[in-house]
């Protein structure tokens, strides 16, 4: 019987584009439906595991998906807005610990999210090298963006311009990099964090300049009587936060009504997770809503959509492996001579059986081997494959 | 039905959450890297007596650390040395009123720190001589704040002393009786300075001081002193405006004694002298002392305000 084995073992490989094109047919077919499902599983579980570690959200009132996933992921490109007194009449119910997130603008492609020091430790984020951020203007990348920008501690980061033709609007920040956090396999990952005051100064809501009282800002002062000093447009404001300028940078307005995307709520238990709930229950520009719920209705959706892409795959299937038979058909008669003359020279009718069985056995083993393969490689590099094809 | 934007929206979200596996683990080491023993650090050098002499000899007592600080305090800017220090801290005893505005340059965890003058708000005093300026379209402002010598009122100081006692206690409760004895010693110096204070500005009467610097005003309120306040260094030679400034001021603030925050230079004071103008040193110590400790330092500025009499 190996000589069968053997000489069906031949045909495959001396009818190679035949023989590949079934292959990759079985191959896709195999493997697309059991991809599909595994990376949404995989996903969903990742979203679930980081919405579920985000008790509470706070910000203002519209989408509520797009407030959750700006939170958890910085992606959106013009968030809604909260003021900062949101946050401190949040910190004044004491029903939990609040963490505020500014994240709105880019540095390289990479998310800047201000924040506090609240942030890394509910996140578990661990300085791998270098320091926390200390100093206003100086900020703590991801793993992924130290590793694609090739930065470390000392260097610095340029904050992007919120478009190309805003030459009177945000003006960009250069930031000092303290530390690069340890890979953690999440969002955070790929984002820029900074004092939440650092995206208020690169929103333009502070800033720094020579001393308007000082003999030296002459150049730049329009008008000086009494107690009141005008400044030109000639007034240079620094465009990096130094030890030796920092000290020159202030806020202008009440910090009351400066921005912030969000809020994280971290109550200690569920009666003050429920307390506070009821407080923003008829608030009419805030909400307060359960990450993990919204998520839900998310992944409701992206479950339906997998269903859909699954249904298709399988009606896909069901006519590749129509065609398939119709080809190893077509094969036998066209080989009617072939298998007459093995019978001829004392080939059991058996022998001819295992011969054909065995062409269709190594298709369907190579197909099932390159699947599987190929379902590792794409639940190892899913993201970067998607990522990939996202930003194309 | 599913819609477009929904489709799209899912994918992003899935691409950003995969790979979160390793959550966990992740969390529970950074939580196990958490120091355990108690660490207070001050922001000035009168915060740092009280809590020294507030966890004096009490062995589960936090260590309390205050920073090598070059200069007046209220001017300064920690380094990067200082800024892990002050993060790794248990609690970080603020002045208040004003004393820390390195505060809106630093990222530190709000949760650590205590404000030793926030209960006493309503008793600080406004600054009032700010300069305003504009720039830009978003109309005219000032940096202006409060007076944050606080510490030059006993009574102040002994408010702040309180304050900073509750924080050690509930960072080592076991001991609270013992802090709350050392408290209380604290608290009768403190006192034992007011009173004597009291005596010597009393001494005063309603006769005109001149302060060289306006970091007096806490001392001015608590002794009725009636003082006015220059902008002049002890190092540095009085300008010309400077000197003009002060002819100006003594026909309707005729001064005999002028308190300086630190050693005048000699030119300085015989030109003072040469108008009848003793000059006397009280040191603000907001920073820490070459020699003695607060209340020396305090004790002896009282003893040269006396001597100027």
């Amino acid at each position: 019987m190996t000589g069968a084995l053997f000489l069906g073992w031949r045909y495959l490989a001396q009818h190679r584009f035949k023989s590949s094109i079934l292959v990759a047919s079985i191959t896709l077919m195999l493997f697309l439906p059991v991809a599909t499902r595994l990376l949404v599983e995989d996903s969903a579980a990742a979203l679930t595991a980081r919405a579920d570690q985000t008790p509470l959200i706070l910000g203002a009132r519209g989408s509520e998906l797009e407030l959750v996933l700006n939170t958890l992921y910085f992606h959106a490109e013009s968030p809604e807005e909260i003021e900062n007194r949101a946050f401190a009449e949040a910190q004044s119910t004491e029903f939990a610990e609040f963490i505020p997130i500014h994240s709105r603008f880019k540095a390289h492609g990479a998310a800047i999210v201000g924040t506090s020091l609240d942030y890394f430790d509910f996140r578990g984020l661990r300085v791998a090298n270098g320091r926390q951020m200390g100093l206003l203007g100086e900020c703590v990348i991801g793993a992924n963006v130290a590793a694609r920008l090739g930065l470390g501690p000392g260097e610095s980061i340029v904050s992007s311009p919120e478009t190309v033709f805003d030459i009177a609007g945000v003006y960009p920040l250069k930031m000092t990099i303290a530390g690069v956090l340890a890979a953690g396999g999440t969002a955070d990952d790929d984002a820029v964090f900074v004092d939440v005051r650092t995206t208020w100064i690169i929103q333009g809501l502070g800033h720094g300049h020579t001393d308007l009282a000082d003999a030296g800002a002459g150049a730049a002062v329009l008008s000086r009587r009494d107690d009141m000093i005008t400044a030109n447009a000639s007034l240079t404001q620094y465009a990096e936060i130094t030890p030796e300028n920092i000290s020159a940078f202030h806020f202008h307005g009440a910090s009351d009504t400066f921005p912030l995307t969000s809020v994280i709520a971290v109550p200690p238990d569920q009666k003050n997770a429920t307390l506070l709930r009821g407080r923003y229950q008829d608030s009419e520009l805030l909400q307060l809503v359960v990450p993990g719920n919204v998520l839900d209705d998310l992944l409701e959706t992206v479950f339906a959509v997998q269903n859909y892409v699954i249904l298709g795959l399988a009606i896909l299937s069901l006519a590749t492996v129509a065609v398939i038979t119709l080809v190893f058909l077509l094969s036998q008669q066209l080989r009617k001579g072939e298998f007459h003359t093995l019978l001829r020279i004392g080939a059991s009718k058996g022998y001819v059986a295992v011969l054909i069985a065995s062409e269709i056995g190594f298709v369907f083993l190579i197909s099932a081997l390159l699947a599987a393969a190929l379902t590792l490689v794409t639940r190892h590099y899913a993201m970067q494959i998607l990522q990939t094809f996202l930003t194309l | 039905m599913i819609d477009l934007r929904t489709l799209l929206v899912s994918v992003v979200v899935l691409v950003a959450a995969c790979g979160d596996a390793d959550r966990q683990a992740t969390t529970a080491d950074a939580a196990a890297e958490k120091p355990k023993s108690a660490l207070v650090v001050t922001s000035n050098y009168p915060l740092y007596f009280f809590a020294s002499r507030i966890t004096e000899g009490i062995d589960v007592a936090p260590e309390i650390v205050f920073p090598d600080i070059d200069g007046d305090p209220a001017f300064w800017t920690p380094g990067a040395e200082q800024i892990q220090l002050l993060q790794s801290a248990d609690v970080v005893i603020l002045n208040g009123a004003g004393a820390e505005p390195w505060l809106n340059l630093v990222t530190l965890d709000r949760r650590q720190l205590l404000d030793t003058t926030a209960k006493i708000a309503d008793r600080l005093i406004p600054l009032e001589d700010s300069v305003r300026h504009q720039h830009g379209p978003e109309g005219e402002h000032s940096h202006q704040g409060t007076a944050f010598t606080t510490w030059l009122d006993p009574q102040l100081a002994i408010a702040q002393a309180q304050a900073l006692t509750n924080a050690v206690v509930d960072l080592a409760p076991a001991a609270e009786d013992q802090f709350r004895d050392n408290m209380a010693k604290l608290e009768r110096e403190l006192i034992e300075l007011d009173t004597r204070l009291a005596g010597i500005f009393a001494q005063l009467e309603d006769r005109p001081v001149l302060f060289s610097h306006p970091v007096y005003q806490y001392l001015q309120r608590r002794y009725l002193i009636n003082g006015k306040s220059l902008h002049w260094e002890p190092d540095e030679e009085p300008t010309t405006s400077d000197w003009i400034e002060l002819q100006q001021e003594l026909p309707a603030h005729r001064a005999s004694i002028m308190i300086w925050e630190d050693e005048p230079l000699q030119a300085t004071k015989d030109r003072l002298a040469a108008a009848d103008i003793r000059s006397a040193v009280f040191h603000p110590v907001a920073n820490r002392p070459d020699d003695g400790d607060f209340l020396s330092v305090m004790r002896a500025n009282a003893k040269r305000i006396q001597s100027s009499l």
